[in-house]
């Protein structure tokens, strides 16, 4: 079976309740639910993860760079 | 409206691949059509507590940490007691201490997909002078397993006929190609998308 895999994730941060940490969720979907499902029905998009948001000056990178350096 | 399947060019094996979505066992062997999907794997019926020995044991981590919210001394306090009463016998309290109580709600599977997480630091070198906070700061990424999510969303029984299983192309009477939904994409020919398919293509069933 083909499953296409869609990630996404959007600017909008999410603060857990100690306050100071803050993350940026990552949602995942898969290509074969019809679109106007997957925007209709709230399980058909579903949370993968939460990225650290590291404070630097290119943060899009920098998750990514630091998991490239912890191997 | 005629609709046909999307021909792929499996390039490691030299031949044409016609996915068809044809339902089929966990071996690839198709099943006959109609045919009732398998009970959940994670589904062990409703004496199941898993992580939790009991159902008592649940709802005293329910009570301890949901309603009441003892704070981590309390709970050792109690804890304590509870196990003063049992000096003498086999048995145990139903966690040992508050670390016992959060280890077990922590590894409580919510809608059959735990949260795991792992924590990065910068190992490069330093550099002199000012050095980024970000360097030496731990940071905490926090995931659930995207294989058993997508085995979750594919088991969902909401999407069903709601979903496509296999790429496809639709014409309507004029013979006009048809875009509506993912699946139904101008794949055909696209040989970057056939190159992942033939990347991802051990365990691909068509």
């Amino acid at each position: 079976m083909f499953v296409p895999i869609i990630l996404g994730s959007d600017k909008t941060t999410v603060s857990v309740a100690t306050g100071h940490t803050q993350y940026w969720p990552v949602y995942l979907s898969i290509g074969n639910i019809h679109n106007n499902v997957r925007r209709a029905h709230q399980n058909g998009l579903v949370l993968l993860g939460f990225l650290a948001i590291p404070k630097g000056q290119c943060q899009k990178f920098l998750v990514y760079y630091m998991y490239l350096c912890s191997h | 409206m005629v609709r046909h399947f999307t021909h792929l060019y499996d390039y490691s094996n030299k031949r044409l691949i016609i996915s068809q979505g044809i339902p089929c066992d966990k071996d690839g062997n198709a099943v006959p059509q109609g045919t009732p999907p398998l009970p959940r794997e994670t589904d062990n019926g409703p004496e199941d507590w898993t992580p939790y020995n009991d159902r008592s044991q649940f709802e005293l981590a329910d009570y301890i940490f949901t309603k009441n919210q003892t704070s981590a001394g309390g709970i050792d306090e109690l804890l304590n007691i509870w196990a003063a009463t049992l000096v003498g016998t086999d048995l145990e309290p139903p966690f040992l201490d508050h670390s016992d109580l959060y280890s077990t709600i922590d590894s409580t599977p919510l809608g059959d997909v735990i949260w795991e997480s792992f924590t990065l630091k910068y190992q490069g070198e330093l550099p002199d002078g000012d050095i980024p906070p970000w360097m030496e700061t731990k940071h905490e990424v926090w995931f659930r397993d995207p294989r058993i999510l997508v085995h979750n969303l594919l088991a969902n029984t909401d999407f069903d006929h709601k979903i496509d299983i296999s790429p496809f192309q639709e014409y309507d009477a004029n013979d006009n190609h048809r875009y509506q939904n993912f699946m139904s994409g101008n794949w055909h020919g696209n040989k970057r998308f056939v190159f992942i398919i033939y990347l991802f293509s051990k365990n691909y069933m068509y």
